[in-house]
């Protein structure tokens, strides 16, 4: 199969996927937001704020040792650490779980295992030994990783989280182990806070240097904030997290899509994006890999 | 009639205030704990000294009391354990509800693994009283409930019965578990006990063994200046690696990968061998430390006489100070006021208990 027949295939299937994600996603956050409140929310569509958000970092490297297990196995093996993304609506199986059942769907043959280690409240500096060892157990080929938002609350040391994402991000790929970073979370109250907005720069520098991909959860909310507008202010600060969540479950299988089985876009930064950075080559590490049927 | 003082109550009171100040991350006085220079930590150290204050139930090795009033006594027990460990996951998830309240930030009900309470809470509810669902920092107290329950009463029939093969089924259950990574999970969040009561049982009987008069306990005592000889390089050697980070790659070990990492949960062999080299390396401690600073020694044993509500406070009060870093910002005038005001409120909470037993 020549690689423009894969691409166009590729687009097809992306097509898919998105068609799937989209009823799906647009469900949830139809219950989230169309039905207590419609009245104040009529041109409102979270769905676009999420897309927003999944431009945003298209120009990071691909998944090489991901790409390689699949086309060599056909099977990703996923290790979630940190803090889980949990929302009223994904109690059942997580937003992991999400992702896994929007993966496996829309690609055939298709077997993503996800070992979900996550943690609540889990600080970097304790995630760092735990993803060593769980490396050593399980063997994943990427490792999802919601880094910062406990650290946030706890005040850690921007050095010491920058030390601590830097140690472990090296040590992931001298074990041909990818690393996706999920990012901050959006709290009004914490907007301006400038700990905060440190941990949160130091996992966007840290994104930047090591050429990884981020999950842009901190902009997916924020936008759905401003979106929203001020008539709506009072309402509970946990319904963004929600809606964050499951922002960040259709953005992971977006990019994970993206970096699997589309060829990356040669073309620059998108302007305005938050997580912006210099166009790189297409991964030397990451052949491309025939997209299997759709279902 | 108050206890005297006496070593052990003292390291269970170290043990308390350890605990208490490593279980508010970054704090500027965490790092002169020994956790810093240790593989093993507090919890080891008030697991193993819970295992032997069973030999006060227990009663002595040639004079054991009836099997009947030991599990009696250990079920009482095992009941107040789990009342406190409701009581306080109760006071902290309200804590925890009112910092996202109090700070409009809901980032607070996904603290210390308490999301699923918020998020889930038909089934955290029901994984709470069944204690499959534990918050961060709230975890010991559940295994100390299993090794109560499910634990004590079998050493209570071994002891009478078999007391020779005590240890060495409880190696076998350990060993066991980790060659297989045998763990308990958690539920409704996917994920496993941080504290595997099926390992740390073996911290637990080997407290409970050592403060036997015989058996391996009296082999100890026997040997301790060798055991202090060959555990002085173990802990020292251990404390540079851990110092200066020359761990192994975990990758690289052969299988059964556990038998080879560094992990908590597990308290894997490396651990194990550590703690009880320290164990026996501090043991010729106690003699100096009293003689030097009897004040201290006096109120870490008020402490450790009353180990179970001054670690309930000491829990919330832990959690009270992360809140309260989180709120107002960090500095060591924060982190000093946080540390001494909560030392002085455990002590408190001691000395309140001591009044209560002397008034009644």
């Amino acid at each position: 199969m020549d690689r423009g027949m894969a691409g166009g295939m590729a687009f097809t299937l992306f097509l898919s996927i998105r068609q799937v994600r989209r009823a799906a996603v647009a469900a949830l956050l139809g219950l989230v937001f169309a039905m207590p409140w419609a009245h104040a929310e009529q041109y409102f569509d979270p769905l676009k704020a999420c897309q927003d958000v999944t431009e945003a970092n298209r120009n990071s490297a691909g998944l090489p040792n991901t790409a390689r297990a699949l086309r060599d196995r056909k099977r990703i093996k996923v290790l979630a650490v940190g803090t889980t993304p949990l929302s009223q609506h994904e109690q059942e199986q997580g937003i992991y779980g999400l992702v896994e059942n929007y993966l496996e769907t829309a690609f055939k043959g298709l077997d993503v295992e996800i070992v979900d280690r996550g943690v609540s409240g889990e600080l970097a500096r304790d995630a760092f030994p735990r993803i060593k060892n769980e490396v050593a157990i399980s063997a994943p080929d990427v490792v999802f990783w919601q880094v910062g938002v406990a650290d946030g609350i706890a005040r850690t040391p921007p050095d010491e989280l920058k030390d601590t994402l830097a140690k472990t991000i090296t040590w992931l790929k001298a074990h041909n182990v990818d690393v996706v970073l999920i990012g901050m979370r959006y709290v009004r109250s914490l907007a301006k806070d400038p700990h905060y907005r440190q941990i949160r720069q130091v996992i966007r520098d840290t994104q930047r240097q090591f050429n990884i991909l981020r999950i842009g959860h901190y902009e997916a909310v924020e936008a759905l904030d401003r979106i929203r507008g001020a008539a709506t202010r009072a309402r509970s600060e946990s319904d963004l997290t929600d809606v964050g969540s499951l922002c960040a479950a259709d953005f992971i299988s977006r990019a994970l899509a993206a970096k699997l089985f589309v060829k990356p876009a040669a073309r620059g930064p998108r302007p305005g994006a938050s997580d912006s950075q210099a166009p790189v080559a297409p991964n030397a590490g990451s052949p491309a890999v025939p997209p299997p049927a759709n279902k | 009639m108050l206890r005297q003082v006496n070593a052990i109550d003292f390291w269970r009171g170290y043990a308390l205030i350890a605990i208490y100040i490593n279980h508010i991350p970054y704090n500027f006085y965490e790092r002169f704990t020994h956790k810093n220079v240790s593989l093993s930590d507090s919890a080891e150290l008030f697991v193993f000294l819970a295992g032997w204050s069973l030999r006060h139930i227990v009663g002595p090795a040639d004079d054991p009391r009836p099997v009947q009033h030991v599990l009696f006594r250990v079920m009482g027990r095992a009941v107040t354990l789990y009342v406190a460990q409701m009581a306080i996951a109760l006071i902290a998830i309200a804590m925890l509800a009112a910092a996202a309240l109090a700070l409009a930030n809901p980032l607070f009900l996904e603290w210390n693994n308490a999301a699923a309470v918020f998020y889930d809470p038909v089934r955290a509810h029901i994984g709470l009283a069944l204690l499959s669902h534990q918050l961060g920092y709230f975890d010991i107290l559940p295994l100390y409930v299993v090794l109560m329950l499910v634990v004590a009463p079998i050493v209570a029939v071994f002891h009478r019965v078999a007391p020779a093969w005590l240890l060495p089924v409880s190696f076998l259950i350990y060993i066991t578990s980790v060659v297989f990574g045998l763990t308990v999970k958690t539920w409704p969040t996917k994920g496993q006990w941080f504290f595997n009561p099926l390992c740390w049982q073996l911290i637990f009987i080997l407290g409970f063994s050592m403060s036997r008069e015989r058996g391996p306990g009296a082999w100890a005592r026997r040997n301790i200046k060798t055991l202090r000889l060959i555990g002085w390089p173990i802990v020292i050697g251990l404390a540079m690696m851990s110092w200066f980070n020359l761990w192994w790659d975990p990758t690289k070990v052969p299988e059964p990968r556990l038998l080879f990492l560094l992990g908590k949960t597990f308290v894997t062999p490396i651990r194990l061998i550590q703690f009880l080299a320290l164990i026996a390396v501090m043991s010729a401690a106690y003699p100096y430390i009293v003689e030097w600073v009897p004040r201290v020694v006096a109120f870490c044993a008020s402490l450790g006489r009353n180990s179970l509500p001054v670690f309930c406070v000491g829990s919330l009060l832990s959690l009270g100070g992360q809140i309260v870093r989180s709120a107002v910002g960090t500095s060591i005038i924060v982190d000093t006021l946080l540390v001494g005001t909560g030392i002085a409120l455990l002590w408190i909470v001691a000395w309140l208990a001591e009044w209560r037993s002397r008034s009644s």
